[in-house]
């Protein structure tokens, strides 16, 4: 996992520079981030509907794509919110009541694939993890400019961080690519990820505001600010842990070629 | 829903309404409640390349603009959204008027006068 390597590779400056005192306290400060972010979030939380059979036809169609994905202990809830979105986070997948509105049965069930795809590749575990990593990575250059003193240091540190984001970046949007690939491998409609991502994308085109969330999720730039009416569409983003919807389409298109001909 | 804009080349309520939200308000005139995907079905045969996150996003802009409202059922089905207008036709309809009539006492208060007095005349 290439984002670790700048993480290292702070750990081992901190050793140079303060020894074992500084390594120690890389290791807590670390820690304490993760611990934080696990509290946290276990402690909040939008408040979600499971996904029952009154939900009709389509909670039979999910629980259905479940099973074929091998995925055990996984449960589908519904979020009151007007804005198409998805995400997972840990054995759960969540779908607002406003991606129901936008998108057909089958374009639901290629966002709940490409969800099943993150859980399928650990991905609720990692990007969590790489969120509250990244909070480190930027704490810790100023923890080791009080430390040090040196100015020299942070700078030095800084530009690990800035490698860590780059690395992340890359990682993430790699993840994206893997967990489409599962959903169309395991849609009866392959095609439907490719409709519902092209769905999604006119609604981000028509209005937008933005957020980033630490789970893995469909939206690329949506982002959401409280429970707030505001959007608003990101100018330059550095380092998109999402790629956009039109590359994950043209690497859908090729894919699900390569799929009908072994048919 | 308070019009900041008359269009005097358009008809009906197309002169206060973008077209789309129009067709919108026209068909929940009709049918009081509805989901985005009824309205999105009704229209698609009229607009066969309409999206259905167009169709959700001007419900959204309809609710903001007061003209709709948007709850959740519970009812058959699951959860889904419901819009109900807020407002008849008729009273929006009314509503424009007096504040076309505002708009024209406060700017040009005598012309009006003069022209409502000429109107009553014949």
């Amino acid at each position: 996992m290439r984002p670790l390597l700048p993480l290292i590779t702070a750990f081992l400056i901190a050793y140079f520079f303060a020894g074992r005192a500084g390594f120690l306290g890389g290791v807590i400060i670390l820690v304490s981030v993760v611990f934080l972010g696990l509290l946290i979030s276990a402690l909040s939380g939008p408040e979600l509907v499971e996904l029952s059979e009154s939900f009709g036809e389509i909670a039979v169609r999910i629980k259905s794509l479940v099973r074929r994905a091998g995925l055990k202990g996984v449960s589908v809830y519904v979020l009151e919110d007007y804005l198409p979105n998805a995400y997972s986070t840990g054995k759960k997948v969540i779908l607002s009541l406003g991606l129901f509105e936008v998108l057909d049965e089958d374009e639901v069930l290629g966002v709940v694939a490409h969800e099943l795809g993150h859980i399928r590749n650990r991905d609720t575990l990692l990007f969590p993890l790489l969120a509250y990593f990244r909070i480190f990575a930027f704490v810790f250059p100023f923890v080791m400019w009080a430390f040090t003193g040196s100015f020299l240091t942070f700078l030095l540190y800084m530009t690990l961080y800035i490698w860590f984001e780059a690395e992340r970046s890359r990682f993430l949007k790699g993840r994206e690519f893997r967990a489409d690939d599962f959903a169309v491998r395991i849609l009866d409609v392959p095609m439907s990820l490719k409709y519902a991502l092209e769905e999604l994308k006119n609604y981000e085109d028509l209005m937008v505001r933005v957020k980033k969330g630490i789970n893995p999720g469909i939206e690329p730039k949506i982002e959401r600010h409280g429970r707030g009416r505001t959007y608003r569409k990101p100018g330059i983003v550095f380092f998109p842990t999402h790629p956009s919807y039109e590359e994950r389409i043209f690497r859908i298109v090729p894919l699900l070629e390569e799929l009908k001909s072994r048919a | 829903m308070e019009p900041h804009e008359f269009k005097l080349t358009e008809d009906g309520i197309r002169a206060v309404l973008p077209p789309l939200e129009a067709e919108i308000m026209e068909y929940m005139w009709r049918a009081r409640v509805a989901t985005a995907g009824q309205v999105y079905e009704h229209l698609k045969k009229a607009h066969p390349d309409l999206r259905r996150s167009t169709i959700s996003i001007l419900m959204n802009r309809l609710c903001d603009k007061g003209l709709l409202s948007r709850s959740v059922d519970h009812g058959r089905g699951g959860m889904r959204y419901v819009y109900s207008v807020t407002t008849s036709r008729e009273e929006f309809e009314r509503k424009v008027v007096q504040r076309i009539l505002d708009a024209l006492m406060s700017n040009f208060r005598e012309a009006t006068y003069a022209y409502l007095s000429q109107m009553r005349k014949l």
